[in-house]
């Protein structure tokens, strides 16, 4: 039918060669999750620390605490950690 | 559950690997599995909301199997009443009994009304649009019948689910038929839009709401003009990143499960003229009002005086879709009267006339689009007419626009006039990448993007229609 037909955006229109494409993403987001969980620890624990409150949050939350300090400790999480201060120097009213 | 949040990223990660493993074997279990999911998604609102939303289905379904075995009437004329019951209840409901009750309190009978609080459930606009559209072409002819679980499964599919696009049940039950093929085109170019998505929300929608729309929109009568119209400007970006980025990470999501979502938005900002900027702005709700209301109405039969009346009805009712409130109806009519204004002039225009240049139409348009927001934002007709009124007054005051406000607003208005095609072709590029380069890529986008969000994610301007 030709309402079947439509404009995508995720239409490409030189589509590269489909070798392995679901592996090919799962690595991509499995690296980039990596990526995200050694250099972004403070998210984690923020995220956890919202949680609402029990045994199983608590160990979490406290797993996430050691993860975070020890990423700290190698200095994976200082490269955030400078571009939000930079970024909240930017935000800050004085900046008028 | 938010798109831009850590709890909604962990909750798809778990439904990519599911769907493509699991879910890869089977069809119909790979369809169950994501009819589950979205039903998770939604009722992490409220759960009667997905109780709402079968029912919604349900009546769908049996519909379009009245319209299919027993012929067209009185089938599609009560399948859509029963949608657009469903709509007036949740949504004008409260809005009747309030612009009702001083009325009748006159003739003693406002003690009579319901006292009931209706709670809206988020995007039934949207699943009782899709659900009108899906009887209505089949009653055309346009869209086979569809199973229960296509049916549902359409409904109820998580990334289009509370705010669009409106994907009909052409463009998406054939997709259903098989397990979709995954290209690494595809995959390309839904993490770019998820990227592209999160950042215009995320950093743009959310600074420019927090720290500069929403105070200005707040108490309008202590800002000075510059401020107010910077503050208009500020919000025509804001709505823009917040929605297009809401649609660009459906589309996303759904092309990482394998399936095509339709556009629906095209650099709106860049539009010639109100006719233009409706074909790139909310395409699908646009091309939903063309195709079933406006043609419904007449269309473009019965001579000028007839399309200018059909112009308008759609308009104004394009208005009432977003929400119950009389601004929102006068932005409707805004829209309404320029595009009539527009057909009308097309039509007297004497020939050899000149056509206004490119720029200032663009720019014209541009501000008749703001003004029009300026009402849709405005929590009140009296708040949007001291806006207004701050503004003609050219009333002084101090500009609260920081640099990096101004820059945002720049670079929000800066994307519309990018090459159309910039997106797919970086996409394009991306996909010949390695996957632990486009993994690293993506992860330190997403660190970038974190570091400069504002604390907290507000929920999208569209959750609320």
């Amino acid at each position: 039918m030709a309402a079947d037909r439509f404009e995508s955006p995720v239409d490409l229109a030189d589509s590269p060669g489909t070798a392995a494409p679901l592996r090919w993403t799962a690595v991509s987001l499995a690296v980039a999750s990596l990526f995200l969980l050694a250099t972004n620890s403070i998210a984690l624990k923020s995220w956890i620390d919202e949680q609402t409150p029990g045994p199983l949050q608590s160990q979490a939350a406290a797993l996430a605490d050691q993860w975070h300090a020890r990423m700290t400790t190698y200095g994976l999480a200082k490269p955030r950690a400078m571009l939000n201060k930079l970024w909240l120097h930017a935000e800050a009213p004085d900046q008028r | 559950m938010l798109f831009p949040t850590l709890t909604f990223g962990l909750f798809f990660l778990c439904i990519f690997v599911l769907v493509w493993t699991l879910g890869a074997r089977d069809n119909e279990w790979r369809k169950l599995l994501l009819l589950v999911a979205s039903w998770v998604f939604y009722g992490a609102w409220d759960w009667r909301f997905v109780l709402l939303l079968i029912a919604s289905a349900f009546i769908n379904w049996g519909f379009a199997r009245a319209i299919t075995l027993k012929g067209r009437q009185p089938w599609l004329a009560l399948g859509v009443v029963a949608n657009l019951c469903i709509l007036g209840f949740f949504k004008y409901f409260g809005f009747f009994v309030e612009e009702l009750t001083p009325i009748l309190m006159k003739f003693g009978l406002g003690r009579d009304l319901p006292l009931i609080q209706v709670v809206l459930p988020v995007g039934i606009s949207f699943f009782t649009f899709q659900g009108m559209s899906y009887l209505i072409d089949i009653a055309r002819g346009r869209t086979r019948p569809a199973s229960l679980l296509d049916i549902t499964l359409l409904m109820s599919f998580f990334p289009h689910l509370v705010a669009g696009p409106i994907v009909r049940a052409a463009h998406l039950v054939p997709q259903f038929a098989s397990v979709p093929k995954l290209t690494r085109g595809m995959a390309a170019a839904g993490l770019s839009l998820i990227l592209w998505g999160l950042f215009k929300k995320a950093v743009i929608a959310s600074e420019l709401s927090v720290n500069f729309v929403d105070p200005i929109f707040f108490d309008p009568a202590s800002h000075g003009a510059v401020d107010l119209l910077l503050g208009a400007y500020g919000y025509a970006v804001q709505i823009y990143c917040d929605f297009s980025a809401y649609s660009d990470m459906a589309v996303g999501l759904a092309a990482l499960l394998g399936y095509r979502f339709p556009r629906n938005f095209d650099q709106p900002y860049r539009a010639r003229s109100l006719q233009d900027f409706w074909r790139r702005w909310h395409i699908s709700l646009s091309s939903w009002l063309r195709d079933y209301l406006y043609i419904a109405l007449g269309g473009n039969r019965g001579g000028l005086w007839m399309i200018c009346r059909n112009l308008a009805i759609t308009m104004v009712l394009g208005g009432i879709w977003h929400g119950a409130k009389w601004t929102f109806v006068i932005w409707g009519a805004l829209h309404g009267l320029v595009l009539v204004a527009e057909r009308i002039w097309r039509d007297v225009k004497p020939p050899g006339w000149p056509v206004l240049p490119r720029p200032l139409a663009i720019l014209l348009t541009f501000h008749i689009v703001t003004l029009g927001w300026i009402f849709f934002r405005a929590p009140g007709f009296d708040v949007a007419m001291a806006y207004l009124g701050g503004i003609i007054s050219l009333r002084p005051g101090p500009i609260s626009l920081t640099p990096l406000l101004g820059v945002l607003i720049a670079g929000g208005m800066a994307i519309h006039f990018v090459p159309p095609g910039l997106l797919p072709r970086l996409a394009g590029r991306v996909a010949r990448w390695p996957a632990p380069v486009l993994g690293l890529a993506m992860g330190g986008l997403v660190l970038v993007i974190d570091a400069m969000r504002f604390q907290g994610v507000a929920d999208f301007i569209y959750y609320q229609f």
